[in-house]
């Protein structure tokens, strides 16, 4: 039965409503949250026509169609900016994809049940980290599921980005020049491993000894030739003040040198738009960004799911758009009930070309499903959006423990004022036998310590 | 090239492809990857390689001889100095006999005709990079590298030799090159790596790069450098990746901590590898044969190493040891082997084989200035250098009548008036060995903060320090028993990438400064330093260079603006400046100048490479 209440534009008016006072919440029937909690899904919180694209464009559009410049402006209220912009002109198309109900397909099972048995067990110590109740470091999960607080939702991505213990990403980035050519090709093994805050992998929730430290990632540059055997080490302190130490083995050097760690607004290879800041839109110690504000809430389309297929060889991902084909990623998109948009500003980096950055959440998951930047005269600037999956296509998974395999499969970021896009995707393994892994006890041996670095280096 | 030889490289290359064929079918995954570049210097000014025969800034020259200071303008006064050195007397003043000795008046005269060159180098070449990753311990990688230079250069013989080497059978630098006059193949790489949790070993051929500072060699012991392909003028930045000497060898570490690291290496011991002669960049006169002491000599020894690290929050730290045979090693005279008369000394040849030199009327030096021009270029004391040539090698000098000038520049200039007078020109004999050492050594590095954007936030601080006790070197004499000297090897770093403005990234700056108590830049003795015409002034006392590198990219990193400046504290400089350009992931262009500038009195280590002011440009095709 359809509560005439909610007729539409209802839920548009409450959230600008929200917006407008400043005080949003996370629910539009009932708080966010319990509802999760209660059953797994978010349905009890919001009306139909937040459940449903269907529903949302009053039958105009319905999972298995394409969103395209034709058909853009109705669910122009649900994208950011440049996604818009590059439907219009570039010819970019988004699948629409069934609404994900079940929240624990939305992330890592470990993570999201980590989540909910620890919810409400976080606070913030007087430097601003986040703790746990007993004051040690966080103990697993999202420490504040649900928020409508910008700052608690950049400390929950920040201290979890890829929401594993540890992983390692085949990654494949292609840098697509303003005539549409893949001008740049690039192979990298992206690992990740996180000591405390441990939900899946043994010792948990800390790794003894490393409680100081939130997480050791690396990089490896495997192709071409010029950049293969590069890699840089960061190992992150647990104190959000602080910058992570960097370590890079250049191959012209020959041998790990330690760098500065501050200039995180480049791009680490020719032809490429990915800047370390970007990494998970998080890509700095939270503390050193601030002035965290909501500025939007609402709901968004994400592509959560169906971005996995086991029919593509090594997972590689269709591209579409741009004047060759070679710019967009074939991605599908399904309609989020509620996201919250918070803007922050670079604080500790006043030399930045970003003067803010806006990051869409997917309140039920906090997971991050867009950004925008801006350049120091306001003006738009760069554009980050990510794809995630189950790896499970009803036909074929690949596990992680006990359940599928939850991460990324592809991302765009694209420079609105360059007209360059990177693109970046997750695949199987790379051509020098390295592969993807989660929660593997090898990973911090094999990517994650300077003698992997050195031995790795050519 | 021999039929053997190329069947060894065919088979080498045909090994690699099968290897390539075959491995996906074990289940090994194997990737190949390399480049096809083309370098091509061009000079910049008119000034040639001294140490090359065209080069001599004597050719063409009739240098005046005093033999024993004596009057020799008529035939009587020559037949009296023949006379008092106990030799048969002339009839006239043009004996055709003799060719360029005992010309009345006497006169050295260089008949080498000098070459204006417009290009230092255009080389070819191709390297193919492999790896196979056999399971999760093991793996395998190898390079093969090929080099061709299309000779470009002229020198009077036409046959420029730039790669063959004494060290092996096959002209190669390593035991795993292949090399003849304009080319050479090798392997740098070629290892199966082994790793076990925290463990890691590497067998095989390999380098080993050690310390923080860019360019300044202070902790970087354990390889020489091959500085046959562009001397050290490839830029600054890129350091000596393309240089270091590659050795059989066992590298192995272990992570203790995630703070604590321990390393150790043991590896055939391979020499740095100098220029060869007439090649653009050759350092050693060409007057001089240089006899290599590695083959028969060196080439079973074995260097041993170990290095500690540790982090330790801001602070790294480093310790390393090495128990190593020097690969710059030390030079001397050395018996020069040749039988060949003085012309108006029948049977002269046979002592004088017994001595360091050999009579070379075409190419030797021809005149006391020459003697010493060289002498001070190469940081050698040209008196002494002749006392020792004397001293060393009795009783077969004294029977030429050869003496100990002691102290006296005058004395020297007529002896060596004399001898090159009767000879018409010598040519010298030098060796190279390789003594034992042990260097010890320690370096800290930190990161400093600093209130956000200011200057001081993130500068990374390094400091290297390395102790060398009784190390040998080559002496200003060149004499049989070396200079023995401690020395102290001092470089600090600062090094910050900084953001001068929001449309551009950062800027990465590094400054040097690097101090040495013994020996300079290329790891000459400073005793030698300042010599002249009157031999040495007793060198300096130290030596301290400071650098000033950099790059400032691109937006997009297309471009790079390069940087490489050195001035050495007693007024030489080296000025590199360049650009980068990779329009894509397959090309990618390099364009460098190198101006090296100062004064030029043999007191600072750069006027040594003076003549090679050129640009660079590299072009790279990756596959």
């Amino acid at each position: 039965m359809h509560i005439r209440r909610f007729d539409a534009g209802f839920t548009r008016r409450h959230f600008l409503d929200q917006i407008a006072r400043g005080v949003v919440t996370a629910g539009v029937l009932a708080p966010l949250w319990p509802a999760i909690a209660a059953k797994g899904t978010a349905d009890a919180a919001f009306p139909d026509e937040l459940l449903s694209i269907e529903a949302y464009t009053k039958g105009k559009l319905a999972p298995g169609k394409d969103i395209d410049a034709g058909n853009v402006d109705l669910v122009a209220d649900l994208l950011d900016p440049i996604q818009i912009a590059q439907i219009r002109t570039m010819g970019r198309r988004l699948r629409l994809a069934p609404e994900t109900k079940d929240v624990m397909r939305l992330s890592p099972w470990e993570y999201m049940e980590a989540t909910l048995r620890n919810a409400g067990k976080a606070r913030f110590d007087a430097n601003g980290n986040v703790v746990n109740e007993d004051g040690r470091p966080w103990i697993g999960g999202n420490p504040f599921p649900a928020t409508t607080n910008g700052l608690e939702a950049f400390a929950g991505l920040t201290l979890s980005w890829g929401r594993h213990d540890s992983c390692v990403y085949a990654i494949k980035e292609c840098d697509v020049g303003t005539k549409g050519d893949v001008d740049y090709r690039y192979e990298a093994i992206w690992a990740e491993m996180s000591p405390v805050a441990r939900v899946a992998m043994d010792p948990r929730p800390y790794l003894e000894g490393d409680e100081d430290k939130l997480r050791y990632q690396s990089i490896f540059f495997m192709s071409p030739d010029d950049v293969r055997g590069g890699s840089f080490l960061n190992i992150w302190p647990y104190d959000q003040r602080e910058f992570p130490d960097l370590f890079g083995y250049v191959p012209t050097f020959k041998r790990i040198r330690r760098y500065p760690t501050n200039q995180r607004f480049e791009p680490m290879l020719p032809g490429s738009d990915l800047y370390l800041s970007d990494a998970w839109a998080a890509g700095d110690p939270f503390l050193t960004w601030g002035n965290y504000k909501v500025v939007a809430t609402g709901p968004a389309l994400a592509p959560l799911s169906g971005n996995w297929s086991s029919a593509r060889e090594n997972w590689q991902v269709p591209t579409h758009g741009g004047a060759r084909g070679n710019t967009f990623y074939d991605t599908a998109v399904e309609l989020v009930p509620q996201t919250i948009t918070v803007e922050a500003e670079p604080v500790k980096f006043p030399r930045a070309p970003v003067s803010k950055k806006q990051v869409r959440f997917d309140l039920r998951t906090m997971l991050p499903i867009g950004m925008i930047s801006f350049d120091r005269r306001g003006d738009l600037f760069r554009s980050f959006d990510g794809a995630y999956s189950l790896y499970d296509d009803g036909s074929s998974r690949v596990m992680d423990g006990q359940h599928p395999y939850w991460s990324w499969t592809h991302v765009h970021a694209y420079n609105v004022q360059t007209g360059r896009m990177t693109r970046i995707e997750q695949v199987a393994k790379l051509s020098s036998g390295d592969r993807m892994r989660v929660n593997d006890q090898e990973i911090y041996d094999l990517y994650l310590n300077q003698g992997a670095m050195q031995r790795r280096g050519r | 090239m021999k039929r053997s030889e190329k069947r060894l490289i065919a088979g080498l290359m045909g090994s690699c492809a099968l290897v390539g064929l075959v491995m996906p079918a074990f289940g090994v995954d194997f990737s190949i990857s390399g480049f096809v570049q083309q370098q091509i210097a061009v000079k910049i000014t008119d000034q040639e390689n001294p140490n090359n025969q065209a080069g001599d800034p004597f050719n063409g020259k009739k240098v005046p001889l005093e033999p024993l200071g004596a009057d020799l303008g008529s035939l009587q006064a020559v037949n009296n100095l023949l006379s008092s050195l106990s030799l048969p007397q002339l009839n006239d003043l043009t004996n055709p006999l003799l060719g360029s000795s005992v010309t009345v008046p006497p006169t050295g005269y260089r008949d080498v005709r000098s070459t204006s060159n417009d290009f230092n180098l255009m080389m070819t070449r191709i390297e193919v990079n492999m790896q196979a990753a056999i399971d999760a311990n093991w793996s395998a990688s190898a390079t093969v590298r090929a080099v061709y230079d299309w000779n470009p250069y002229k020198d009077v013989s036409g046959n420029n030799n730039f790669y063959e080497t004494q060290f092996h059978s096959g002209g190669g630098g390593t035991p795993l090159e292949y090399a003849e006059k304009d080319f050479m193949v090798d392997l740098p790489n070629a290892t199966i790596n082994y790793t076990n949790g925290s463990f890691y070993a590497k067998l095989g051929n390999q380098q080993i790069a050690w310390g923080e500072a860019v360019f300044f060699r202070v902790m970087d012991v354990p390889n020489g450098l091959d500085l046959r392909r562009h001397l050290i003028l490839d830029p600054g930045l890129e350091e000596y990746s393309d240089k270091r000497v590659p050795g059989l060898g066992l590298r192995m570490s272990y992570q203790l901590t995630p703070d604590w690291e321990v390393e150790g290496f043991i590896q055939k011991f391979e020499p740095s590898i100098f220029p060869t002669p007439s090649s653009p960049y050759n350092l050693i006169p060409d007057q001089f044969t240089l006899h290599e002491r590695y083959r028969g000599y060196a080439d079973d020894l074995w260097n041993v190493g170990g290095r500690i690290r540790a982090q330790l929050g801001d602070l790294g730290l480093q310790f390393i040891a090495v128990s190593r045979h020097n690969p710059d090693g030390a030079i001397r005279w050395t018996k020069s082997g040749v039988d060949k008369d003085i012309p108006i000394l029948p049977g002269s040849g046979k002592t004088l084989a017994e001595t360091p030199f050999e009579v070379d009327q075409e190419r030797g030096v021809k005149s006391q200035e020459e003697w010493f021009y060289y002498a001070g270029a190469v940081r050698l004391d040209g008196v002494q250098a002749l006392n020792s040539a004397v001293d060393d090698f009795q009783p077969s000098t004294g029977a030429l009548t050869a003496y100990n000038v002691g102290e006296d520049p005058a004395l020297a200039r007529a002896e060596l008036d004399t001898f090159f007078w009767l000879s018409g020109g010598l040519r010298g004999h030098i060796e190279r060995i390789f003594p034992y050492e042990n260097v010890f050594g320690a370096s800290a590095n930190y990161v400093f903060s600093g209130s956000p954007g200011s200057f001081m936030e993130q500068l990374i601080g390094r400091v290297e320090l390395t102790y060398t006790p009784n190390k040998v070197y080559t002496a200003p004499s060149l004499g049989k028993d070396f200079l023995v000297e401690d020395e102290w090897a001092f470089a600090a770093v600062a090094e910050k990438w900084y953001r001068w403005s929001e449309d551009f990234p950062a800027a990465y700056l590094v400054a040097q400064y690097i101090y040495k108590s013994a020996s300079d830049l290329f790891s000459r003795n400073l005793q030698g330093y300042g010599g002249d015409e009157n031999g040495l002034h007793g060198g300096i006392s130290n030596y301290q260079a400071v650098a000033f590198a950099g790059f400032q990219p691109s937006p997009s990193l297309e471009w790079r603006f390069e940087w490489a400046v050195l001035y050495d504290l007693r007024g030489g400089w080296y000025i590199q400046p360049g650009v980068r350009w990779k329009p894509d992931d397959k090309w990618q262009v390099d364009l460098h100048a190198t101006v090296i500038a100062g004064k030029d009195d043999n007191k600072n280590a750069v006027s040594s490479i003076d003549f090679a002011d050129e640009i660079s440009l590299r072009v790279t095709y990756q596959f």
